[in-house]
Parts: structure tokens; sequence; C-alpha cells
């Protein structure tokens, strides 16, 4: 408990020290000016919801193979918080293309990546809370999980050919080479960082929290016949 | 790690590997003019403006430039609508129209984000 | 009474004879389909009113048809079974493997009968002139094949839930979105005479095979308890 309050405080400062950089010490960029700091929130938010997406199926597999319930609430935290962050990274890519497409919403391949992300999400979650007995609800969201997992690679395959896109070619590109500023790259480096410790840190006290409350329904004889 | 097992996954992993393949080559959507000309469809044009020779007419608002595309074909664009902001300071712009009487007719004109992020030099 | 175990390929056939049977004492799948698909055919056609439709949007209607058909044909696969009370004896006696491969045959062959239905009524309802008619066939048959499986695995899921129906076109939609924009692609391009791209038909089936093995390593965690 003492680590995980140690850990929280750095990872706070650190997210202090990166909102800073962000706002003073990254330079405006060419073409874009100062609206370029939203990248700083969007590309991170983006990364976790599709680290997160991962995750949750990994569990999920891990719960399939072990049926200990201790994999299935792993798998739900992540998924739960993929999905917080895979909203926050379509409101910032909606504003961001707002402000240099013109549109907010315009059907590019990545937003509609994003957009089937929100969906498997939400599907998973309206899948969850329709089944009530607690093995089975974890067998069949495992097995959802799993199933959407094997299904993504193909509409990241499949979408670019039907929708045009927008963005920049990737940072890192093809030729090796880093099309970025250093300031600018050491600052977005530093930002995943702090948001893949940040989703570490939500995701124990959300485990540990769900741990709690289950224990507590198993413990007052009361409680464990409601669910 | 059953027969049943091994079979499906090399079944799913060949097929993404096919996929990976397959539309990594062909995974942009963009034609040069040259495709456009002969195609009947709206195709989209990706290129870079060749000069600073973006013209605008009011009276009928309408844009015309001429660009470059990634084969190093130039063409004119004509579009109808107000100007996007920023057209001047773009890395590239895709076109979204049809090839009509030696000029290209845009619906739709794109702006895509720099793709460098590079400091800016005047400030 | 029979005494021997069936192979599982016997008892695939088994449990698909039994759903064909089913199927025609009482045609209540294929009677709600074609009732369906005639339903929102006619209320295109009608809304219509002969005026011509793009072939881009023709392609888009026709398989949205397909797919709301499929979903309120198929959300059924399993839950027939459990309020008949035969899921737990079928439980008991078949191995998850033939369960999936029978119903999943039932199906296909419920929606390849669907298709074949709705696809002469949409061409005249809609004034359409098809020419490429192999490919057209094509392009159905393995779209329609990877609904059914990926409908397959989500009805039993959904026969596990409380809240049937609804939830059924929820979880199948995203899961069948590759396939779907690349059918409705290549059905576009079929309806104006052009060859769709041969990756693209590769894709309709490899996309299908690999379905069907996610479902066949998915469904026995799913099966047994």
């Amino acid at each position: 408990m003492l680590n995980h309050r140690i850990s929280n405080i750095i990872t706070a400062l650190a997210a202090v020290g990166v909102i800073y950089a962000v706002f003073f010490i990254v330079p405006p960029v060419e073409g874009l000016g100062e609206k370029v700091r939203i990248v700083f929130f969007h590309i991170p938010a983006a990364w976790i919801s599709v680290m997160a997406f991962v995750l949750s199926a990994l569990w999920a597999l891990r719960y399939l193979n072990t049926h200990q319930i201790e994999y299935d609430r792993k798998s739900a935290t992540a998924a739960g918080l993929g999905f917080f962050f895979c909203l926050l990274a379509t409101i910032s890519g909606a504003l961001f293309a707002k402000i240099t497409w013109g549109a907010y919403w315009n059907w590019d391949p990545r937003q509609t990546t994003i957009f089937i992300l929100l969906l498997l999400y939400g599907a998973s979650f309206a899948l969850r809370t329709a089944i009530h007995d607690i093995d089975q609800r974890a067998k069949i969201s495992s097995a959802y999980s799993l199933l959407s997992i094997v299904v993504m690679p193909f509409l990241v395959f499949v979408i670019p050919r039907y929708y045009s896109s927008l963005h920049p070619s990737p940072v890192i590109n093809s030729a090796a080479k880093i099309a970025m500023d250093p300031v600018m790259l050491y600052t977005l480096i530093a930002a995943l960082l702090v948001a893949s410790a940040l989703f570490r840190q939500l995701f124990i006290y959300y485990i540990e929290r769900t741990r709690r409350r289950d224990l507590a329904q198993k413990d007052s004889p009361e409680g464990g016949g409601r669910l | 790690m059953t027969k049943q097992h091994t079979i499906s996954l090399f079944i799913i992993f060949s097929f993404l590997i096919f996929c990976a393949v397959t539309y990594t080559h062909s995974l942009s959507p963009y034609v040069s003019f040259a495709e456009a000309r002969t195609t009947k469809g709206t195709v989209q044009v990706k290129g870079t403006l060749s000069a600073d020779n973006i013209a605008y007419l009011p009276e009928s608002n309408q844009l015309r430039f001429r660009l470059r595309d990634d084969a190093g074909e130039e063409a004119l664009i004509v579009y109808t609508g107000t100007k996007p902001e920023g057209l001047e300071h773009t890395a590239s712009i895709v076109a979204i129209g049809r090839y009509q009487n030696n000029q290209f007719a845009a619906d739709k004109l794109l702006i895509k984000c720099p793709s460098k992020y590079q400091r800016s030099v005047n400030r | 009474m029979h005494t021997k175990k069936l192979t599982w390929p016997n008892s695939a056939w088994a449990i698909l004879y039994k759903d064909l049977l089913c199927e025609f004492r009482t045609r209540y799948a294929l009677g709600t389909l074609t009732m369906f698909t005639l339903v929102t055919l006619s209320g295109i056609s009608m809304t219509l009113a002969g005026a011509a439709i793009s072939s881009s949007i023709a392609a888009m209607l026709l398989w949205i048809i397909l797919f709301f058909c499929a979903m309120a044909g198929l959300a059924r696969t399993f839950v027939y079974e459990q309020e008949a009370g035969t899921l737990f004896t079928l439980r008991l006696y078949a191995n998850g493997q033939a369960v999936l491969a029978g119903k999943l045959l039932f199906n296909i062959l419920l929606l390849q009968l669907v298709t074949a239905l709705l696809i002469p009524l949409f061409l005249i309802f809609l004034n359409i002139e098809v020419h490429l008619w192999g490919q057209l066939v094509y392009v159905l048959f393995f779209g329609t094949v990877g609904v059914a499986a990926v409908a397959t695995l989500t009805a039993f899921m959904v026969s596990c839930t409380n809240a049937k129906g609804s939830l059924f076109t929820v979880i199948t939609f995203p899961l069948l979105l590759p396939q779907f924009l690349t059918a409705i692609a290549a059905t576009e391009q079929i309806l104006t005479d052009m060859i769709p791209s041969w990756n693209e038909c590769f894709f309709l089936a490899g996309y299908d095979a690999t379905v069907i093995a996610a479902a066949s390593l998915l469904f026995d965690y799913l099966w047994y308890d």
C-alpha cells in the first residue's frame, strides 16, 4: 500500500512535469502554431486505449486457461480504463481534426478505427452487464474479448483501403528517419511513459477496489445471495 | 495444444500475414493524374502545390490552382466553394473529384497535416 | 436407443439434420426471414418510387438488408434450444465442435436460401442489371458464410445473457465490419460492371476461414463448464 502511494506521488510529479513541458517548453510548430500541444494528449491517450485492449485480451486468455476469477477482474478493469482513454483520444482527436482539417469528424481511417474500437469496448460492456452469473460472465466476456482481438488487425488493414487518410505519415516512418523536432520527440516519449504509468496506477487502484468489493459480497451472508 | 488448436492458429496467422503483405502495398487510396484520366468515377489525387498560383474568383466562388501529383505530373484543379484555411502552407493536398475536359473538378479538398513536426522558423 | 458414440462429423450431421427437420416442420425461421426481406425491400422500393439509385447505395442497401435479416433469423440459433430445454441434453451428449459445425452449416444454408430469394427481388424492385453473375454469386456466398460464422458464436454468447435479441446485433456488428466493408466494395464494383480485384475476393474467403477457425478455438471454452 505504501509502495502504491509512493508510485502515485511519482506519477503525479512526472505528469506535472510533462504538462509543464507541453505548455512551456515545446515550441510552436510550422503551420499549426500553438495548436500542436493537443498532440501530446491525443497520441498517449490513443496509445493507452490500444494497449489496454491488448492487455485485456491477454488476461482473458489466461482466464480461459486457468478459470481464476482474478484474471477476469484484470481483463475487465483494463477494458474499462481502455474505454475511458479511447473516449479521451476520440474527443481530443475530433478537436484536433476541427482545428487542422476544418471538421470534427470526416471518417479518416484512424478516426474510423478508433470509433470501431469504441464500438467493440461498448459491445463488450453491454455483454458483461447482461450476464449475472460471475463465472458465466467471465467466460463469455473473455471469449468476446479474444474474438475482437482477432478481428481488430483486419480492420486496421481493411479500413485504409476505403477511407482516405489525412494523418501525417508515422513519426518513425519506413525510412527509419525521425521527422520530429528533438524537443517535441522527447516530450512525446515522456508523455507516453507518464500515460502508461497513470494507467498502471489507476489499474492497481481499481483492481484493489473491485477485489475488496467482491470479498465483502462473499463474506456478508445477505450480500452473497443478491448477486 | 491439440491438433485442432494448431490448425486454427495456423489459419488465423497465415491470413493475418497475407493481409499484412498485400494490404500494405496497396494501402494508399490515391491515384495519379494519369490514372484519374482513364477512370470514370470519383478518385482521390494527392499532391503538392506546384507554385504560389492559387487563383480565387469571388464572383463564381471558384478556386483554381495547379497540383503536382506524386508521379510529378501537373494538372489544373478547379474547386467550387470557400477556400480552405491554410491552403498555401500545407505539405500536401488531397483533391477528391473527377477528371474532365483537361482539368480536375474537385468536389472536396482535404488538407493534410504537416508530416514533419518542426519548430516554426518565423518565431 | 443408440448405444454407440457418434464420431464428430456424424453428430454434426445429426444436429444439422435435426435443425432442418425442426425448420421444415415449423418453417419458423425461413418464414420470418422471407417476410423480413420482403418488408424491408418493398419499403425501400416504395420510397424510391422508381427513382434510380447509384450502385454504391444499391450495394450498401443489399448488404444492410442481408445483415439485419441474418440478425433477425440467427439470434434464435441457441435460444430456441434453451427455451425448449434441449440445450442441456445437447451439452451432455454432443461434442462442442460438432454442435458448432452443425449449427454453422444450418445457418449458412438458411442465409444462402434467403439470399437466393432476396437477390432476384432486389434486382427487379430496384431495376438493376447485373452482367457479372459469377462474381456476384461468389461475393454473396463468401460474404454470408462470414456472417453465419460470426453469428453462430455470438448467438451462443447471447443465449447465456438476459437481453437476448437486442444484444445480438450490438455484439455481432463490430466483428463483421471488415467483411462487411469488403463485401460492399466488391458488390459495388460488380454492379458497375467492374471485376473486383483478386485480393478483395481472397479476403472474403480468408476472413471466413479465420472467423471459423477462431470460433472453433473459442467454442470449446464456452461449451464445457
